[in-house]
């Protein structure tokens, strides 16, 4: 695991897009969507290591996956094995050199020909390849079957015949048939039982012992990555927010991603009160990946905005409103579900939140909530009242500049001006997340976080950038 | 487990040997965490199970069969199931019944040199009885022991003309299907293959022949160029493929999204070992379906052209043109009587063979399970549609 040994594998700078122009109008039209699945993604695989790739699904690691052994173009980067670049091979070389680096997918039985009985499966790398021939490549069928724990006497067997778990032995048998060095495991286990799990993980293990594979191990479940990797690349939108040793991941400091993904985490334990930082919505559309850090849109510890005085959690509320007020077509999104009764706004209701940070939440209506009227029929105050308890505001915030522009803001929605609010709010309440990209800031021996609160600038006590300093991170490196 | 241990045991070893390589790594506040330890489950368990997965497999065998059906044992025991079906083998008894005598119904020269010498039929269909044979005979003579379908309006030997007729109409059929099937895999298979504009081109192409009933088209065509074997081919031919090509593009489509397809590339195959070995078996079945049922669609639509006086030369021993010829008699024949078995003959052989090929292509498509190759989704529905016309047709031929 040293540094000065080349690795098996290096990636640099893969990026992958591609068109998601759906019809033929569109196509005509000049109307053309660029998915940005794959966006500047580095790494290096090591001899006999394991790299883990995790994320959650949508965030590009198939498309990752397949990149690096170009089963789909990568548009930029390359991809260096043995010092070779793959992305410059010919189709011809590119198929050799497949015998080094082979894939086992997801889902077994979609990943076998059901035509193909368990024999054949694990043949056809053998006859493309001409590595064996006649008796020489029936014995080679059934060693290899013996190795993933399959009886090598159902070789005649189709795929439908054997279970799930053993579906997946026939996909590794199928990728080791060529004696390959790296094995892409995209999300191995993730459509298996558990139990079954268990056994495949562990029967990677021993092959990666038996025959010194590196494997690059793809998945969404952080427990699963955490027993398999050696290292781990945390995924988001395309990029490697956080990556550094199995260890030093999953052990303090994280980013913000990965402090998230690892509280989702259920424990075993009765006293595990479940109080993680709760990922809200879902990964945005990679077609038009936010600006900044990509993650700023769900992020729990965005970095407020340096001339604000306001708690870092109120901060975040009002960054909230002003991001949804800038998407939104309509102030109902935008206002608190609960009627919009003038009676539902009593002195009791609409006193500050004493502590926004367990951001309480009461979906339930009053009784005497009148659901669905609109909210601008309302009076101001109640107006107010909603937009504030939709985004856990207090009644007033603690800086009165801030609360200046907030009222501003809520008069301009009010009065359904909703572009002229979100320009109001955007301008007086942005983080430096939304207009800096996080470059990989070093934390550690050989781990690395992409997120602006390692930025050396980052004052810990002020939660915020010093006036004046700005982060190193590239101001515009993902517009346009 | 290269030592020959049962790779079963391993797995539920504990010390996972995977992990040694990085002893150092603090395993232990996995378990601190209380995470879900992978590797102390119970595996003999699962090995268990497997024998269940045997049993409903066979259970799936044995009934449906198809589930996801291999491909040897697939056409094989397609095969097989065909050769259950008793319909379906009556029904090839009688088309290739069909086909052979009327193969033999007349010598048959090539270039002057007589392949095929044997004469079933009588006479030669186009010997006028009456001035060549037996000036006794008269036109609309009835069936008798002489002949046995009696004599048409032009003095000819119904039982001949029936026999030979069959060259006509079944060839026909199987050469348009022939045709129209080769061309519609080639064009749906690079429609489907290439995608992207020329998928597109190539599908708006295809909704514009399917926006034109067929058999109009055909009429159109045959208009032009004028009645003959050859123009029918053409007039049949130049349309028919749209269905195919539909179809082969939109299995090529589905197969080729298949991740087996990836995983052949992945293991280094070339582009063309995974159309052969992947795309082509898969795509193939379904088209097989719906050739098998056209014909009975192609030999009904020239039979509904020469019924309209379109097809063959109005001489022709062609069962179309043989209905065409005696219509004005159908209401009433010379001499008040109504010479029934002038229709009635050529009329029973379509009927007879085009009932007999859509149920072959009915058990084909059954002993192939096109459920699962997805024939139920695009040939049966076009098949369907087709029927509806050609009922149609055919209550004009047997009114
Ligand atoms: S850069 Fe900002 S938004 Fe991105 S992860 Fe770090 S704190 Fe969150």
């Amino acid at each position: 695991m040293s540094d000065s040994v080349e690795p098996v594998l290096r990636v640099e700078g893969l990026k992958t897009h591609y068109d998601s122009t759906d019809g033929f109008l569109d196509r005509l039209l000049g109307r053309s969507r660029r998915v940005r699945a794959v966006d500047g993604v580095d790494f290096e695989l090591r001899e006999g290591e394991t790299l883990g790739v995790v994320g959650e699904s949508g965030c590009g690691k198939t498309t990752l996956a397949r990149s690096v052994l170009r089963l789909i173009e990568p548009t930029a980067g390359s991809v260096y094995h043995r010092g070779e670049d793959l992305t410059t091979l010919s189709s011809a070389e590119l198929r050799d050199r497949r015998t080094d680096l082979q894939y086992v997918f997801q889902d077994p039985l979609s990943s076998l020909n059901p035509r193909l009985t368990a024999g054949d499966v694990v043949a056809e790398p053998l006859d493309v390849h001409g590595l064996a021939t006649g008796s020489e490549r029936d014995e080679r069928v059934r060693e290899l079957l013996e190795t993933v724990g399959l009886n090598p006497n159902h070789a005649g067997r189709y795929p439908h015949e054997f279970s799930g778990g053993q579906r997946q032995r026939l996909g590794i048998a199928r990728a080791l048939a060529v004696d390959p060095e790296v094995i892409v495991c995209d999300e191995p286990v993730s459509a298996l039982d558990a139990s079954v799990q268990a056994q495949i993980l562990n029967l990677l293990a021993d092959l990666q012992e038996d025959f010194g594979l590196s494997y690059v191990f793809i998945a969404h479940d952080l427990r699963v990555v955490e027993h398999v990797s050696d290292r781990v690349a945390v995924m988001y939108l395309g990029e490697f927010v956080e990556r550094g040793p199995t260890d030093a991941v999953f052990e303090p400091p994280h980013h913000p991603y990965t402090e998230a993904l690892l509280s989702a985490i259920p424990e075993p334990d009765p006293l595990w009160d479940g109080d993680g930082i709760r990922l809200t919505g879902t990964v945005p559309s990679p077609i038009d990946p936010p600006d900044g850090c990509r993650f700023h849109t769900r992020c729990p510890r965005l970095v407020p905005g340096a001339d604000s005085d306001l708690p870092a959690n109120v901060w975040r509320s009002v960054a909230a409103l002003a991001r949804r007020a800038a998407n939104a077509d309509d102030v109902t999104s935008l206002t608190a579900t609960r009627g919009a009764d003038d009676r539902t706004i009593r002195a009791g209701d609409s006193t500050p939140r004493t502590d926004p940070a367990t951001r309480p939440r009461d979906p339930t209506p009053r009784p005497d909530a009148v659901i669905g009227r609109d909210p601008t029929e309302a009076s101001r105050e109640t107006f107010g009242g909603l937009v504030r308890e939709e985004f856990d505001l207090p009644e007033t915030l603690p800086d009165a500049g801030a609360e200046e522009t907030l009222g501003e803001a809520i008069d301009a929605l009010y009065d359904d001006r909703i572009g002229t609010a979100a320009a109001l709010l955007e301008s007086a309440f942005t983080s430096p997340c939304e207009r800096h990209h996080p470059p990989e800031y070093g934390v550690g021996s050989d781990h690395g976080i992409a997120c602006l609160r390692y930025d050396d600038g980052f004052d810990e006590e002020a939660g915020t950038f010093e006036d004046g300093s700005e982060p190193a991170g590239s101001s515009d490196s993902t517009a346009g | 487990m290269t030592d020959g241990d049962d790779p079963g045991t391993d797995v539920t070893d504990d010390d996972d040997p995977g992990t040694d390589s990085a002893g150092s790594r603090a395993r232990s506040r996995t378990d601190e965490r209380g995470r879900i330890r992978i590797t102390g489950f119970d595996a003999d368990r699962v090995r268990d199970r497997d024998p269940l997965s045997e049993r409903g497999d066979e259970a799936a065998g044995g009934t449906n069969g198809g589930t996801a059906a291999e491909m040897d044992g697939r056409w094989r025991r397609g095969l097989r199931r065909f050769g259950r079906n008793r319909s379906a083998m009556t029904a090839l008894a009688i088309v290739v019944s069909m086909a052979t005598v009327s193969l033999l119904a007349r010598p048959v020269e090539v270039l002057g040199v007589v392949v095929q010498p044997f004469a079933l039929a009588p006479y030669d269909p186009t010997t006028i009885l009456y001035l060549s044979v037996d000036p006794s005979v008269s036109p609309y003579d009835p069936p008798s022991w002489r002949f046995p379908m009696g004599v048409d309006g032009s003095g000819r030997d119904l039982f001949s003309r029936v026999l030979v007729g069959g060259r006509y109409s079944i060839s026909i059929g199987f050469v348009v299907v022939g045709l129209t099937a080769s061309f519609g895999l080639a064009y749906g298979a690079i429609s489907g293959y290439y995608g992207g504009v020329v998928d597109e081109v190539m599908m708006r192409i295809v909704d514009v022949v399917f926006a034109f009933p067929g058999l109009v088209l055909a009429l159109v065509v045959v208009a032009t160029l004028g009645g003959g074997y050859w123009q029918l081919v053409v007039a049949f031919s130049l349309f028919g493929w749209a269905g195919y090509a539909r179809l082969v593009r939109g299995e090529v489509l589905s197969i080729a999204e298949r991740e087996y397809v990836v995983a052949a590339k992945a293991i280094g195959a070339r582009d063309r070992a995974v159309i052969r070995r992947h795309v082509a078996p898969n795509a193939l079945s379904p088209l097989v379906v719906l050739a098998s049922l056209n014909v009975g669609s192609v030999v009904i639509g020239v039979a509904a052209l020469g019924f309209l006086g379109l097809g063959m030369d109005p001489s022709t021993a062609e069962w179309g043109t043989m209905l065409d010829a005696t219509r004005e008699t159908l209401i009433q024949g010379p001499g008040g009587r109504i010479p029934w078995w002038a229709t009635v003959y050529p009329g029973g052989a379509i009927f007879v063979f085009v009932l007999a090929m859509n149920v072959i292509g009915d058990g084909i498509n059954d002993a192939l399970d096109a459920r699962t190759t997805g024939v139920g989704r695009d040939g049966r529905g076009g098949r369907k549609e087709r029927d509806g016309g050609d009922r149609g047709d055919r209550g004009g031929d047997e009114s």
